[in-house]
């Protein structure tokens, strides 16, 4: 299998991404991690609270496995996202594209990470010091 | 005189729709043959708070539905507010 999908409360892992796309067939390895960012112009962020549709998620996260290495291939590719409350500069998603060149890596990995926040089921609230918001819920 | 008949859904609302509606998960009755337009503006006829939001998908089962797909009886439908993982 060259794609792998994962939804999860417990932390993502790095080494297991890396683990996943690492490949004799492969020389370039390019690892998007998106973290938890405290502040945000002037509002600073306690923490944020995910919520998945997880078999949805799944799906349209394969998809976009699917999608990104039929484009940029050979390759694998890895996508995992956490869900639940984290704080502070917790990891949330990890993409990781494994192609035989490092220019085809980190297209897939912009495509793959683009898309997921286009298409893939899961929300995100914003928990402030005085308050809590759904994001890109309102115009 | 033609009689409506109806069906019946399970809903799931996510994300800011689920804080709307004020639940997780709940059945509704919706007429026979109704599209996934229709259906739409039965929420937001139902929840006026809808019309405040940017905009929701359904999805039928684990799929995106489009509009003009039609509801069959017994289908799990969804609420997809706009997505904002990662």
């Amino acid at each position: 299998m060259d794609i792998k999908t994962h939804i999860t409360s417990d932390p993502l892992s790095l080494d297991h991404a890396f683990e996943f796309i690492n490949d004799e067939r492969y020389g370039g390895n390019c690892l998007f991690v998106g973290t938890v960012r405290k502040v945000t112009e002037q509002q600073v962020t306690e923490a944020l609270e995910f919520e998945s549709f997880d078999a949805m998620a799944l799906k349209e996260m394969e998809k976009i496995g699917k999608q990104v290495l039929a484009k940029h291939g050979p390759g694998k590719c890895y996508i995992a996202h956490r869900k639940g409350h984290v704080g502070p500069s917790t990891i949330v998603v990890i993409i990781g594209i494994s192609t035989p060149y490092r220019k085809t890596a980190f297209k897939a990995c912009e495509q793959a990470i683009d898309t997921l926040k286009e298409t893939v089921p899961i929300w995100k609230k914003e928990i402030l010091e005085d308050g809590s918001f759904w994001v890109n819920a309102h115009p | 005189m033609s009689q409506v008949t109806s069906i019946k859904v399970s809903v799931y609302a996510f994300g800011v729709s689920k804080d709307i509606i004020g639940k997780k998960q709940f059945e509704m009755s919706i007429p026979e043959d109704s599209s996934v337009s229709e259906f739409k503006q039965l929420i937001v006829d139902q929840y006026p708070r809808f019309r405040d939001i940017t905009g929701f998908h359904i999805a039928i089962g684990d799929e995106y539905a489009r509009d003009e797909d039609s509801i069959s009886n017994d289908d799990q439908l969804s609420i997809l507010p706009p997505v904002s993982g990662g």
